[in-house]
């Protein structure tokens, strides 16, 4: 049930290449600077995940800009750095040298800014290719273990996550991050019932 | 369309509670527009109008982009478009997006725009039509205050890394300095020199005239240094005690010499009065040279050695000279 087709997942990573492709280009727009998007991997990984999120994520503490998104499915969407990390991307988007621990409030907000074009690229890509209409929320900013983002904001519905590397890179830089998707049975049902109509239409 | 935001009982207001709404989003403490999904600008509230000028009149049933031209094809332009065409809230952050809108403190003087922060939402009351919510947030003294302690962080970084008496680099910069510049040069090939340098007989200094000229006097020597380099990746720490070290990116041991008697000379040149020193009766530096240019089997920490070992044989072969390091 948790296992896709071939086909099936050769279309969700499509349909994502499609919007991550749509932020880069937003993105280097805004900052000046060439920057490139690409998903090259998406596992689904069943609700018991946190042994998943512990290995995946080596880093102590991640930085994720969340929106939840409602439609025909319903899901809960991250971006997912690990934390230093997080604090390259910003800095150089930003040109600031000063290092310090923690992101200040404007930096916080710079990151969930990039958090909102790649989110709402790869939200905008599934209604367009999936014929379907979502509505979202503001981008959320969170600091913390994977675990503990990840689960607070999972509700005992979410049976399902999407779990998929994304590349991000920029001169002479490149960070791995994830996207990753929850959702409960029925909305992952209805994702592979709007997939297998989005095939039946090649 | 299918909107399922919530599961309540629309909220299907009064007159009265439709007045006490629009006369909140006039007090409101952030600026509110709402723009149709034709672009027009519907509900303009009262803290837009006073920081940009434009009256309601003016700015409600104009286009957005009639009104602010210079907005056409901007970021703020394209997520209105994205959250009435495909109902997809955006945030533009102010670091990201330097002040989209013209809107000033004063409008007198409108040189400087407010610093903004602006959430476009898309707003669903209405079969058939969605309209777009701009909520603009005035970060200006956010900005301010964390310009500020930026300023203040890089004060104390700075402090933490000189010396107090001589005002130059202490140990610890020199430390990080030297790693820093020992790999960018492994790196790209390049060479890099060290040059230590130690006042001679500065124990017999301060025996004749006191730890209080003795500090004058490693001020005056660190200052003829500091003066003698003159490109902004030299860098000259107090190593301790009376002894300096001066790193040189990109720099041969040709003109790591060159650089170290021009040193010598100037320190010479100051004529400061040293009636117990072995080599003459002003104060003299000793100075060793060390250089990398293959990066095989050396590190930084090796360098500095070589150049300490170099400044041992410029003392033992009569002081007031430069000797470069030989294997």
């Amino acid at each position: 049930m948790n296992n896709l087709s071939e086909l099936q997942r050769d279309a969700l990573l499509e349909i994502f290449n499609v919007g991550v492709g749509n932020a880069a280009n937003s993105m280097s727009q805004l900052i000046n600077e060439e920057i490139q998007l690409s998903v090259p991997k998406l596992q689904v990984v069943l609700k018991d995940h946190s042994e998943v999120i512990s290995d995946f994520i080596q880093s102590r503490r991640i930085c994720a800009v969340s929106q939840n998104f409602s439609g025909p499915l319903n899901a809960r969407a991250f971006l997912v750095f690990p934390e230093g990390k997080t604090h390259e991307i910003v800095r150089r988007m930003l040109g600031e040298m000063v290092s310090a621990d923690e992101l200040n409030t404007m930096e916080e907000e710079a990151l969930s800014e990039i958090g909102n074009i790649v989110l709402n690229a790869c939200i905008g890509s599934m209604s367009e290719m999936l014929q379907a209409d979502f509505t979202s929320s503001q981008p959320l900013y969170h600091l913390g273990t994977a675990y503990s983002i990840l689960s607070s904001s999972q509700t005992d519905d979410d049976q399902f996550m999407l779990l998929l590397h994304i590349d991000f890179s920029m001169p002479k830089e490149k960070i791995d991050g994830y996207l990753i998707f929850l959702l409960s049975v029925q909305s992952f049902n209805e994702l592979i019932k709007k997939i297998d109509l989005f095939l039946s239409h090649i | 369309m299918n909107f399922s935001t919530n599961n309540c009982r629309p909220f299907s207001p009064t007159e009265l509670q439709l007045k006490a709404c629009t006369a909140a989003a006039d007090k409101l403490n952030v600026g509110i527009a709402i723009v149709d999904s034709h672009g027009h600008i519907l509900f303009w509230n009262q803290w837009l109008k006073e920081k940009s000028g434009l009256c309601c009149d003016e700015a409600t049933h104009n286009e957005f982009l009639t009104i602010f031209p210079d907005l056409k094809n901007s970021r703020l332009a394209q997520v209105i478009s994205d959250a009435i065409k495909h109902g997809l809230p955006s945030l533009l952050s102010q670091s990201l997006n330097k002040s989209p809108l013209p809107l000033y403190e004063n409008l007198a003087d409108r040189t400087q725009r407010v610093q903004q922060t602006i959430y476009v939402t898309p707003l669903e009351f209405q079969e058939e039509e969605r309209f777009c919510l701009i909520q603009v947030n005035d970060v200006s003294i956010a900005v301010k205050k964390e310009r500020l302690l930026r300023e203040q962080a890089e004060i104390l970084r700075d402090f933490a890394f000189i010396d107090s008496l001589t005002g130059i680099a202490n140990r610890r910069r020199l430390d990080e300095y030297l790693a820093d510049e020992f790999k960018r040069a492994a790196r790209s090939n390049s060479p890099i020199s060290v040059i230590m340098a130690d006042v001679d007989n500065f124990k017999q200094f301060n025996d004749s005239y006191g730890h209080q000229n003795g500090d004058f006097c490693l001020q005056r020597v660190a200052n003829a240094i500091k003066a003698t380099l003159n490109r902004p990746a030299d860098l000259v720490a107090r190593y301790g005690g009376e002894e300096f070290a001066i790193i040189l990116p990109d720099t041969s041991s040709g003109g790591a010499s060159a650089l170290a008697e021009e040193i010598r000379s100037h320190v010479e040149s100051l004529a400061i009065p040293h009636e117990s020193s072995a080599v003459g009766s002003h104060v003299t530096l000793s100075l060793g040279i060390s250089n990398a240019q293959s990066y095989v089997n050396t590190s930084d920490k090796t360098l500095l050695r070589q150049a300490d070992q170099a400044l041992y044989h410029a003392k033992t072969k009569g002081r007031n000279q430069v000797m470069i390091f030989q294997e």
